[in-house]
C-alpha cells in the first residue's frame, strides 16, 4: 500500500511544481509555492534525522566497544555540548561562535592547506604511475595555468599571464566546461523525468 | 596575555592546526581526535541551526501563533515531519517513505526546471552567439578571432558531449565498441576535458595554497596576542 | 518358490519358466551344461562354472605341457576302457559303423595324459560317443536326441587326421552346416546347437594348432554331409577345441594319423556350397603338418584372445566327453559330436578372453579332427559364401573393447556363433543378427535403441539428493563467500615505502618553509599583475552602478575550509559595496554561512562600522538547497521570516520595500562550489529580471562558472586570490589579497618547480621502465 502511495505522491507533487514553471499567476503557481515551502521544512527535519543518525551510530560503536570507540567518545561529547548549548542559547551566541572559530574553521582550513602538499605529491607521481597522452595534456595544462596565475617574485613573464593562460582558460577550458555543464544538465533532466514518470524510486522501495 | 575570547580561540586554533598538520608525518591518534572533535562540533552546530532557523520559525511558531488557516495548512508538513522522524527507528523507517517521496518529487521538479531554463537553453544560446561576429565587433573583438574562438568552443562542446555517449555495438570477442567516427570525436573530447581538468587542478591548488597561507598567517595573529 | 533372475533384465522369474516373462530372454540354457561332459572323477563336474573351469583348465594344461594329453581326453579314453572312469553324462549310443570306432577307442582307455592325443585317440574305440564316453554334456546329449539329421560324426579321433587340410575342410563344412541348421526353426534340430559354439569353433581353428593328435582325431571324422539346410542338425560334440556340430565323418572311421595330410583340401568345404567359418579356416591352417606326438594341451598353449575361456579350460581338466549314441537309421556315420546330447548347454567361453597360458591353436590342432581344424584357414575366410549356405561371418570384435565377464550360466546360453570365430552366420532377411552381448549370434532379436544398449540392470536411484564431491566443495566455497560478505573487513593501512614517505616530507617541508618564511617575513617582492581579467572589471562596474541604500543580497555559500580564500576574494568586493553605502541582506544556504558572514564582516569590514539591523541584516540559514533557493526566489518574505537574532526580517531597515527578489539591486553570490553557484543561477536567475548577479568564487570553481559569465547570466566574476588582488588593484584599496600576494606567488613558484622537476623525473623513470622490458624481450 505504501509503495504505490509514495510513488503517486512523488509524481503528483513533482508535476505540480514543474507545471508551475510554465503557468505563473495561476492557482497552480500558489500550490507550487506552498509545496516548495513544505519541502524546505522537511529538509530541516532531514538535517535533524541525519545528525541523530550520526549520534546513534557512534553510541552503538561505544556500546559495542568496537575499534576506535574512544574517538567516538570525543565526537559524542562535543556534539552534545554544541547542540545543547546552541539549542539553549542559539547558534548566534558568542560561545557558539567562539567554538566555531576555534574548532571548525581552523580544522577545516588546515585540512584544505594539507591539500596543497597532497596535490603536489600526486602531480609528481602522476607521470610515473600513468604515462599517456591525456595525462601529459592534463599536467602540461595545469603547469602552464599555474605559471600564468601569478607573476614570479623576480618579475612577470608577459606571454604567460596575458596570452597563454587566458587563451587556455577562456577557449578550450570554457568549451570543455560548457560541455560538462550541458552534460550535467541533460543528466539532471533525464533523471528528474525518470523520477516524475515513476521509473526511478530513490525514496525507498519498502 | 589575557584569556580573552580571541586568545582562547586563537590558542585552540593554533593547537588544532598543528595537530592537523601532523598528518603530513602520518596518521596518528591526535589527528584522529581532532577530526572527531571537528565532526562533533559541526554536527551539533548544524542541528542547533536547523532547529532555530528552520523548524521553529517556519513550523512550530506559526502553529502556535498563526491563524487557523495557517495552522490547518501547517498540519500537513507537521505530519510529514513526524513521519520523516520515523526514519530514525529501523522498525518504523517505512513510515518515512511518504515524506521522502514528497521531497524527491519536489527536488526532481526543481532540478528539471532549473536545468532546462537555467543551463540548457542559455548555454546553447551562448554557444550559438559565439559565432555572432556582429556582436563581437560591437565589443571590439576582431571577427576572425571571434569566429576561431567560437568554432573551437563549438567543436569542444560537441566532442565533449559525444565523449559521454556510451552507446556501442557488440563485436566478436565479447566486447562492445563504438563507431569509429564516434571514437575519433570522443578522443578529441577527451583532449578538451583533459584541458578543463588541468585548469581545475590549477584552481584547486591555488585555493589550497591560499588556505595554507591563511593558516600560517593565523599563527602570526596568535603570536601577536602573546 | 525359488526364482531365477533373468540374465538380460535382471528381474526374477519363476524357476519353471524357460524364457523371461518380461524380456523373453532365455532363462534356461539351450543345451545341457558342460558338466555333463565332465566325469564325476573330475573336479567341478556338474555345473556350468565347473565346465568353464574345465575348459580353462584344458587351455592351461595345453599351455603347460605340450606333451600332456588333456584330462578330458584322457578320461574319454579311460572311459572307453572298462577299468577306467566314465563320465556321468548320459551316454548316447554311438553311431553304428566305423564312426564309433575312434570314439570308442578313446573310451576304451587310451591314456590321454601319457600319450599323444592322436595316439591315445587311435587306441580308443571308434566313435565319438566312445571317445567322449560319459563326459558329454547334457546339452550335447539333448542335441543328439532332438536331432533328426544323420548323427554327428565323431570328431575326437586321430588327432593327426584333424590336421589334414582336406579333412578339416570337411569338418568345417559339417560344422557350418550344423550351425546353420542350429539356427533354423524347430523343425530341425539345428536350433539346438548354439551358434556361438559354432562360431567359437571357427575361431579356435584360426589359432596355431600343430598337433599330430589333432590330425589323427581329425582323420577319423567321416565325410561331411551337405549343409544346405536339408540336412538335419548334428548333435554337438565336445572336443578339446570346442563343440562341433553335425560334422559327418566321411569315412566313418577314426581320425587319421596326424602325419597323414588331409585327403581333402580345406577348399572342400566350399565344394559343397558351404560357407566356412574363420574358426575352421584357422584350424585348417594350424593343423597342417602337426606333430602327432604333440599332446592336445599344446593346442591351447598360446594365449589367444579369440579362444573362449570355456574352451580353453577344457584342456586343463581331466574330463571326457559324454558318449552319445547316434540316431538309429542314420546313414551317415556318427561324428563325435553326435554322441553329445543336443540339449546340452554349450561350453561357456567368453569370446575375447585369452585362455590363460593356453595355446588354443595347439589345442585345436591337436585335439580337433582334421575336418574341424582345416576349416579355419584364411582361404576359407576369403571364399565367397554360397547362396543359402554361407553365412556372413560376424564382424571381428573390437579388440579395444573388453567384453563384460558374463556369469557362467549366461555363458552357457550363449550361442555357438558368439564364441566360435569365423563361423559364418547368415542374417535372414529382416532379421537382425545380434553381434554383442549375451545374445550374440542369435538372429531375430529385437533391436535395441541407443538408450537400451546397456543390458545392465538399471541402478536404483534413491530419493536422497545425489551430491558429488565437487558440488559439495562448490557449495562450501559459496557459503564461505557469502559469510565473508557480511563480515566487516578491517581496513589495513597501506604500508608506504620509505622513499615515498621521504618524498612527501620533502614536499611538505619545502612548501611550509617557503610560504612560512614569506608569510612571517611579510615580504613584498612580487609585483602585482599588469592586467586583470575582464570579468573582474565587469564586477567592479556592476558595483559602481549601485546607489547608496540600495538593498543588495549577499549570499555566503562557502565552507569554513575555504574561508581564507573567499575572505580574501570577497573582501575588496564587500569593501566596495560598503563604500557605495548599500544595505546588505546576508543569506546562506549553508548552516555555517551566517556565522561565517558575521566573522567575515568583523574580520575584514570592521572599518566601515556596519551594524546589524542598521546597515545589514542577517537572514540566516536557507534550507532546502535548490528548492530553498526557488522558495526564496518565489516568495522571499515567506521563505525567511526572521533574522538570526530573532527579529522580523522584512520589517528591518535594510530591507525596507523589499518583497521580491527582483527588489534587490544586486545579487552577490560568494561560493566555493560550482554546484551551488549553478543552483543560484538556475533558480534565482529568472526572477532577478534586471538586477545583476555577481559572483565571487574560489579558483577551483572558476572554470565551471566562467561559461555562465560568457553567457551573460552572471554579470561579473571575481575568482580566487588573483581576482581579489586584481580587484584591489583596480579599486586601489589593498586588502587580504595584497597581504597574501607575495606568499602566494612564492608558493606557486615553488610548486611549479617541484612539479616540473618531479614530472620530468617521473617521465624519465616511466620511459626507462618501459624500455627495460623491451630490451629484455629483444
Amino acid at each position: 500500500m505504501r509503495k504505490p502511495l509514495a510513488t503517486a505522491i512523488a509524481i503528483a507533487i513533482g508535476l505540480i511544481v514543474l507545471l508551475g514553471y510554465f503557468l505563473p499567476g495561476t492557482l497552480l503557481f500558489e500550490i507550487r509555492l506552498e509545496l516548495v515551502h513544505w519541502a524546505v521544512i522537511l529538509t530541516g527535519v532531514a538535517v535533524l534525522v541525519g545528525v541523530f543518525n550520526l549520534f546513534s551510530v557512534h553510541v552503538e560503536k561505544i556500546r559495542n566497544r568496537q575499534k576506535g570507540n574512544v574517538y567516538s567518545l570525543f565526537l559524542i561529547a562535543t556534539l552534545l555540548f554544541s547542540f545543547l548549548f546552541g539549542l539553549a542559547f542559539g547558534p548566534d551566541h558568542v560561545t557558539i561562535r567562539l567554538l566555531f572559530e576555534a574548532v571548525v574553521i581552523p580544522v577545516e582550513a588546515s585540512l584544505m592547506a594539507i591539500l596543497a602538499v597532497t596535490l603536489i605529491y600526486a602531480s609528481i607521481r602522476l607521470l610515473r604511475k600513468r604515462l599517456d597522452l591525456m595525462t601529459v595534456i592534463f599536467l602540461a595544462t595545469a603547469f602552464l595555468v599555474l605559471l600564468g596565475t601569478a607573476p614570479f617574485p623576480f618579475g612577470e613573464i608577459p606571454i604567460l599571464g596575458s596570452l597563454i593562460r587566458p587563451m587556455i582558460v577562456n577557449v578550450p577550458a570554457v568549451a570543455g566546461a560548457r560541455g560538462i555543464m550541458l552534460g550535467v544538465a541533460l543528466g539532471t533532466l533525464t533523471t528528474g523525468l525518470r523520477i516524475l514518470l515513476g521509473a526511478d524510486r530513490p525514496y525507498g522501495s519498502n | 596575555m589575557s584569556l580573552s575570547p580571541a586568545f582562547i580561540s586563537g590558542f585552540l586554533g593554533f593547537i588544532l592546526t598543528l595537530l592537523v598538520f601532523s598528518y603530513v608525518l602520518g596518521d596518528n591518534p591526535l589527528f584522529r581526535i581532532t577530526i572527531y572533535i571537528f565532526v562533533g562540533v559541526s554536527a551539533g552546530y548544524v542541528a542547533a541551526v536547523a532547529w532555530h532557523q528552520v523548524l521553529w520559525p517556519n513550523l512550530f511558531l506559526p502553529l502556535i501563533t498563526g491563524s487557523m488557516a495557517e495552522r490547518l495548512l501547517l498540519l500537513i508538513p507537521l505530519i510529514l515531519s513526524i513521519l520523516l522522524l520515523m526514519k530514525i527507528s529501523p522498525s518504523l523507517s517505512k513510515l518515512g517513505t511518504v515524506p521522502m517521496a514528497f521531497l524527491v518529487g519536489v527536488g526532481a521538479a526543481v532540478a528539471v526546471g532549473g536545468a532546462v531554463m537555467g543551463t540548457i537553453f542559455p548555454q546553447l544560446r551562448a554557444s550559438i552567439n559565439m559565432l555572432d561576429v556582429n556582436a563581437a565587433a560591437l565589443q571590439g573583438i576582431h571577427p576572425a578571432e571571434q569566429l576561431i574562438e567560437g568554432s573551437i568552443i563549438l567543436v569542444g562542446i560537441t566532442s565533449t558531449l559525444i565523449y559521454f555517449h556510451f552507446g556501442a555495438k557488440p563485436v566478436p570477442g565479447g566486447s562492445a565498441q563504438r563507431h569509429k567516427i564516434i571514437e575519433g570525436i570522443a578522443l578529441l573530447g577527451r583532449v578538451f576535458i583533459a584541458i578543463t581538468f588541468g585548469v581545475l587542478f590549477a584552481g584547486v591548488y591555488s585555493a589550497a595554497m591560499t588556505a595554507l597561507i591563511e593558516r600560517l598567517n593565523s599563527f602570526l595573529t596568535f603570536f601577536a596576542l602573546l | 518358490m525359488s526364482s531365477v533372475h533373468c540374465p538380460l533384465c535382471g528381474k526374477p522369474n519363476p524357476e519353471e519358466l524357460e524364457e523371461c516373462q518380461f524380456c523373453q530372454a532365455r532363462l534356461k540354457p539351450i543345451m545341457a551344461p558342460m558338466e555333463l561332459l565332465v566325469p564325476e572323477s573330475t573336479e567341478g563336474g556338474g555345473s556350468p562354472e565347473k565346465v568353464q573351469d574345465l575348459l580353462a583348465g584344458l587351455a592351461a594344461q595345453a599351455g603347460e605341457d605340450e606333451e600332456v594329453i588333456p584330462d578330458w581326453l584322457a578320461d574319454l579314453r579311460m572311459e572307453s576302457s572298462p577299468d577306467k572312469g566314465v563320465a556321468n553324462a548320459t551316454p548316447k549310443s554311438p553311431e553304428p559303423g566305423k564312426e564309433e570306432d575312434w570314439l570308442t577307442a578313446l573310451r576304451d582307455g587310451s591314456d590321454l595324459t601319457a600319450e599323444s592325443p592322436a595316439a591315445r585317440i587311435s587306441e580308443s574305440k571308434p566313435g565319438v560317443t566312445g571317445e567322449l564316453g560319459g563326459v558329454l554334456p547334457e546339452w550335447l546329449t539333448d542335441l543328439h536326441e532332438e536331432s533328426a539329421k544323420e548323427p554327428f560324426q565323431p570328431v575326437v579321433g586321430d588327432l593327426t587326421d584333424w590336421q589334414t587340410d582336406e579333412a578339416a575342410k570337411e569338418i568345417s563344412s559339417d560344422l557350418i552346416a550344423s550351425t546353420e541348421d542350429y539356427k533354423k526353426p524347430a523343425s530341425s534340430s539345428n536350433a539346438d546347437i548354439p551358434e556361438w559354439l559354432a562360431k567359437f569353433t571357427a575361431e579356435q581353428t584360426s589359432k596355431e594348432a600343430k598337433n599330430q593328435e589333432a590330425a589323427q582325431i581329425e582323420s577319423t571324422i567321416p565325410a561331411e554331409p551337405s549343409i544346405e539346410g536339408s540336412e538335419p542338425m548334428e548333435p554337438p560334440v565336445l572336443t578339446m577345441t570346442g563343440i562341433h556340430y553335425g560334422i559327418p565323418v566321411q569315412d566313418g572311421g577314426l581320425p587319421k594319423e596326424p602325419t597323414a595330410p588331409a585327403e581333402n583340401p580345406p577348399e572342400s568345404t566350399t565344394s559343397e556350397g558351404e560357407k566356412t567359418s574363420d574358426l575352421l579356416s584357422d584350424l585348417d591352417k594350424e593343423t597342417a603338418g602337426p606333430s602327432p606326438e604333440k599332446p592336445p594341451e599344446t593346442l591351447v598353449e598360446d594365449t589367444s584372445a579369440e579362444i573362449p575361456e570355456w574352451l580353453s579350460s577344457l584342456s586343463t581338466v581331466d574330463r571326457g566327453f559324454v558318449e552319445t549314441s547316434p540316431e538309429p537309421g542314420a546313414e551317415k556315420s556318427a561324428s563325435p559330436l553326435e554322441t553329445l546330447p543336443s540339449s546340452s548347454t554349450p561350453a561357456l567361453i567368453p569370446d575375447d578372453e585369452a585362455l590363460p597360458g593356453a595355446d588354443v591353436d595347439e589345442l585345436l590342432s591337436k585335439e580337433m579332427p582334421d575336418w574341424l581344424s582345416s576349416v579355419g584357414t584364411e582361404e576359407r575366410e576369403q571364399e565367397k559364401p554360397t547362396e543359402g549356405a554361407e553365412i556372413p561371418l560376424p564382424p571381428e570384435q573390437d579388440e579395444s573393447l573388453t567384453p563384460a565377464e558374463l556369469p557362467s550360466w549366461v555363458q552357457a546360453m550363449r550361442p555357438l556363433e558368439a564364441v566360435i570365430p569365423g563361423l559364418p552366420l547368415k542374417e535372414d532377411g529382416e532379421k537382425i543378427l545380434e553381434k554383442e552381448g549375451p545374445l550374440a549370434g542369435l538372429v531375430g532379436i529385437l533391436p535395441t535403441g541407443p538408450a537400451l544398449d546397456s543390458t545392465r540392470k538399471p541402478q536404483p536411484y534413491g530419493i536422497k539428493l545425489q551430491v558429488s564431491q565437487i558440488q559439495r566443495e562448490g557449495a562450501a566455497l559459496l557459503e564461505t563467500m557469502l559469510a565473508s560478505e557480511s563480515e566487516p573487513r578491517p581496513i589495513t593501512a597501506p604500508t608506504m615505502e620509505l622513499s615515498k614517505r621521504v618524498l612527501r616530507w620533502a614536499v611538505a617541508g619545502i612548501l611550509f618553509v617557503v610560504v612560512g618564511v614569506s608569510t612571517f617575513t611579510r615580504t613584498r617582492i612580487t609585483p602585482m599583475a599588469g592586467s586583470y581579467p575582464p570579468q573582474v572589471g565587469a564586477a567592479k562596474d556592476v558595483i559602481n552602478a549601485l546607489s547608496a541604500s540600495d538593498p543588495v543580497l549577499l549570499v555566503f555559500d562557502y565552507q569554513p575550509g575555504l574561508s581564507g580564500e573567499l575572505d580574501a576574494a570577497a573582501a575588496p568586493v564587500v569593501d566596495h559595496l560598503m563604500l557605495r553605502g548599500v544595505h546588505l541582506a546576508i543569506l546562506s544556504t549553508s548552516p555555517t554561512g551566517p556565522v561565517l558572514a558575521e566573522r567575515f564582516l568583523q574580520k575584514t569590514q570592521s572599518a566601515h562600522g556596519y551594524q546589524r539591523g542598521g546597515q545589514y541584516v542577517n537572514l540566516g540559514y536557507l534550507p532546502g538547497g535548490a528548492a530553498g533557493i526557488l522558495n526564496f526566489a518565489l516568495n522571499p518574505t515567506n521563505a525567511i521570516r526572521m533574522t538570526v537574532d530573532g527579529q522580523p526580517a522584512w520589517k528591518s531597515q535594510p530591507l525596507q520595500g523589499v518583497h521580491l527578489l527582483s527588489d534587490f539591486a544586486a545579487l552577490i553570490i560568494l561560493t566555493d562550489n560550482a554546484e551551488t553557484g549553478r543552483s543560484w543561477i538556475e533558480q534565482a536567475g529568472t526572477f532577478l529580471r534586471s538586477s545583476p548577479m555577481v559572483m565571487v568564487v574560489s579558483a577551483q570553481s572558476e572554470p565551471l562558472l566562467l561559461p555562465y559569465y560568457e553567457s551573460d547570466q552572471v554579470k561579473g566574476l571575481v575568482s580566487g586570490l588573483v581576482g581579489a588582488a586584481a580587484y584591489e588593484y583596480i579599486n586601489g584599496r589593498p586588502a587580504l589579497g595584497y597581504q597574501y600576494w607575495d606568499s602566494f606567488s612564492i608558493g606557486l613558484l615553488a610548486a611549479e618547480i617541484i612539479i616540473l622537476v618531479g614530472g620530468l623525473w617521473g617521465l624519465r623513470t616511466s620511459i626507462r621502465s618501459r624500455r627495460k622490458p623491451e630490451v629484455d624481450n629483444g
